[in-house]
């Protein structure tokens, strides 16, 4: 599935948090990795660990203290419409209706006509199995609707990779499941955004079952202490022991 | 000269600091007294908390025969210094209040649990969760009352009711009397040193205080929230439901423990205990204050329909109207800079870091001991002189529209800061669909305290009196109406415009601001 051709890339990536009095914190020191072009990459570790900071650099929202942020060829210097990220928390303005909150994440953009961007909105509507809901607004959905609209809305503007930042832990398990098998179908299908995808979780299962490579990232300042590809089939059985065999391996990683 | 000049100025600037510093312990003490068993007990709460609103919107003027006749009757050498420290003490109070009472309720309910779990005794309970709590909202709290308590400074040093006038050593009475000397040099050197140590004491008491009074906030440790703002408005609320409701009895049923002892019981019971004492105390200082009002209530009636007569109900309403026009232009000024000014601050780590703590220092230097350094340009013409009154009220309220806004920008979660730079929304836009709709809880709640505030501003503002200098507006005016009547010493003309402005005020927030405030909370509910 992958190739050699990185998308994004970390190299030498140092961030620190600053601290009262001059002091600092370091989270990472140097981390070095890479993105392939339509790969799956699974991010683990105990939590605590920087996973989150660590996206946010990738997004180009968090700057590093040092390294580089290399994405398709040229260094990211901040956000882009062509990176997008979903967090734990969806995040919807409360009083923007579904098709508002949606259409918001294009509603800037020059290079589409006001026809195209009302047509996609509609379209990743769809997609994630909301039609019938546009007008609704956030307080009116359950949990997994709005991570719904929350995933419509960071596709809508077809990113090349899209970052998950634990996407399934405020769900119930069978929404959890369910929305993960969108993202896997999405991911899969090469006419639909995005390309590549970053997911951290802390829920190995959820790693395994849809990663192509996982990293562990361990310690403190953290490092990716193991990479690890998982080779097989898609989809995946979660009962199967090959699986079990790859939580477990991941699982004595971690702790 | 200049030298005696000086020692004059650094001693009465002292004796007003220590003044307002009395008034301030004062506050804090009564607030933690008053506010505790209200953030505690819903009885408490619904007695404790109208009667503070209601108390609140009673501009200072309406103190002054409290002040003449309870304290300066009471000793003629003590009396002046606390009826001056009284008069700071209503101009610093309640908003403390406020603060302690909503700390309390904020206490996360857990917090209680584990307590009862591990059996903390009544008095460790408060000095090791309640009274710590409060510690963040009551040094908050310190630059808006210290900014209060400076704006009335000069009312609160000269104290003058009909025939008597009683002017106790600082530098307000000070400044009014180089005014009525004429004495330039005099006013621009206390002007100055006066707004030298305002500076000197952020830098040197309250800022240190506010970096210190971070350790006690729960927010430092719990996680973050998510996207519902966290501003209450109980009191408000609260008042408005009991003013409709009646106020309700306390019932007191002081059971004997039992050999089991249940501590949550007990601190009940105390607190019902503090409560009643704490009420009937209130009671008695108020019956002896008026026991000779209430001994013939026929007289005092037929005297109070009179003063409403002299008044003249129309004019009142004429008067209202005009305080009203000035204080809709002083918060629609407010509103149109302080949007802009916050967001550039929420929006650079740098303009927030050293600009609020200037802004904070400027926002507490009293604007109306500057008014005698200008007034010849605004006597020169009566529309001078009401613009100069809105730029009064102007002063003394912008600041909570200010913070209120500054306070729900910097309190959006950055993810919903990150979505409009993800989506490069642009500022405008950023600003209107992100940013404004997020902090209207907080921006309600500071249009409350910024239009109670302007009211009791009025009676400085309508018509400052400073040494033989008088700036009137010439239009009519509530503030400028009570300012009359005070100086005229007619008690019954006081309590009836003070009735009627604190009507309006109470008005204003049962009819306007609080439904404003349910629909703005609704709005930012996921």
């Amino acid at each position: 599935m992958t190739t050699m051709e990185p998308i994004l890339s970390l190299i030498g990536v140092k961030f620190e948090h600053k601290l009262r009095a001059g002091r600092t914190l370091p989270i990472f020191n140097n981390i070095n990795l890479s993105v392939h072009y339509a790969e799956f990459l699974g991010i683990v570790g105990p939590s605590g660990c920087g996973k989150t900071t660590l996206l946010r650099i990738m997004a180009g929202l968090a700057k590093p203290s040092s390294g580089k942020v290399i994405f398709r060829g040229e260094e990211l210097k901040g956000p882009t419409p062509r990176i997008s990220i979903m967090h734990q928390n969806p995040t919807l303005i409360p009083w923007l209706s579904v098709w508002e909150n949606v259409y918001l994440a294009v509603s800037s953009r020059r290079d589409m006509t006001d026809l195209e961007k009302r047509e996609k909105t509609s379209l990743f509507i769809d997609l994630v199995g909301l039609r019938g809901f546009e007008s609704a607004y956030p307080a009116e959905l359950s949990g997994g609707m709005r991570q719904r609209v929350a995933l419509a809305r960071a596709l809508v503007t077809s990113p090349d990779v899209l970052l998950l930042d634990e996407p399934f832990s405020n769900l119930d398990p069978l929404t959890a499941i369910n929305l993960s098998r969108e993202v896997e179908y999405m991911w899969l299908d090469s006419s639909l955004p995005p390309a590549s995808v970053v997911m951290v979780s802390h829920s190995i299962e959820d790693v395994v079952q849809l990663s192509d490579r996982v990293l562990v990232l361990k310690g403190r300042p953290a490092e990716i202490i193991a990479e690890i590809k998982i080779e097989l089939e898609r989809p995946r059985n979660r009962k199967s022991e090959k699986f079990y065999h790859y939580v477990d391996e991941i699982f004595t990683l971690v702790s | 000269m200049a030298i005696e000049g000086l020692i004059e100025i650094a001693t009465a600037l002292s004796l007003s600091w220590l003044r307002l510093g009395a008034a301030l312990l004062l506050s804090v003490a009564m607030s933690l007294l008053v506010g505790i068993p209200s953030g505690l007990n819903r009885n408490v709460e619904r007695v404790v908390l109208p009667v503070l609103d209601v108390l609140q919107s009673v501009p200072i003027l309406g103190f002054f025969p409290i002040a003449v006749y309870f304290f300066i009757s009471l000793s003629p050498i003590l009396g002046p210094e606390l009826a001056s420290v009284f008069l700071i003490f209503t101009s610093t109070f309640w908003n403390m209040a406020f603060g302690v009472y909503e700390a309390v309720r904020a206490i996360p309910p857990e917090l209680y649990d584990v307590s009862r779990i591990v059996d903390l005794s009544i008095s460790r309970r408060l000095r090791q969760i309640i009274v710590p709590a409060c510690i963040p909202r009551i040094v908050s709290q310190l630059p808006p009352s210290i900014a209060n308590g400076l704006y009335f400074l000069t009312a609160s040093e000269i104290i003058s009711f009909g025939e008597k006038e009683v002017a106790v050593k600082g530098v307000g009475s000070l400044i009014s009397s180089y005014v009525g000397r004429g004495d330039a040099f005099g006013i621009v050197m206390s002007v100055g040193v006066l707004s030298l140590s305002i500076a000197l004491v952020f830098a040197l008491v309250i800022n240190p205080l506010i970096a210190w009074s971070e350790k006690y906030k729960f927010e430092a440790v719990a996680a973050p929230r998510g996207p519902v703002i966290t501003v209450r408005l109980g009191p408000i609320r609260r008042i408005l439901t009991t003013v409709k409701t009646r106020m309700p009895t306390v019932s007191v049923q002081l059971h004997f423990p039992s050999t089991f002892v249940n501590v949550g019981q007990m601190a009940r019971h105390i607190q019902r205990f503090l409560l009643i004492m704490t009420l009937s105390a209130a009671a008695i200082f108020f019956l002896t204050v008026f026991s000779g009002y209430i001994s013939d209530l026929p007289r005092v009636l037929a005297e109070l329909s009179a003063a409403v007569g002299e008044l003249g109900i129309l004019s009142l309403f004429d008067a209202a109207g005009m305080s009203f026009v000035r204080i809709a232009v002083a918060l629609i000024i407010s509103l149109s800079w302080s949007i802009p000014v916050a967001y550039a601050i929420a929006k650079s780590e740098n303009l927030k870091r050293y600009a609020l703590p200037l802004i904070q220092i400027i926002a507490s230097i009293p604007a109306p001991i500057f008014f005698p350094l200008i007034a010849n340009a605004f006597l020169s013409s009566s529309m001078l002189v009401e613009a100069g009154s809105i730029l009064l009220i102007l002063l003394g309220t912008q600041w909570y529209i200010f913070y209120s806004i500054v306070g729900g920008f910097l309190r959006i979660p950055t993810e919903y800061r990150e979505l409009s730079q993800s989506y490069r929304l642009g500022r405008l836009r950023e600003l209107f669909i992100i940013f404004v709709p997020f902090a209207m809880p907080s921006l309600v709640t500071g249009l409350i305290t910024a239009t109670g505030g302007a009211w009791n501003t009025l009676v400085v503002a309508e018509r400052l009196v400073i040494g033989g200098l008088v700036f009137e507006t010439p239009l009519p005016g509530l503030g400028k109406l009570l300012s009359q009547y005070t100086e005229m010493g007619s008690v019954y003309g006081i309590a009836v415009i003070v009735f009627f402005m604190t009507a309006i005020v109470v008005a204003f927030n049962r009819f306007i601001w609080r439904p404003l405030y349910d629909r703005a909370i609704q709005m930012v509910r996921e």
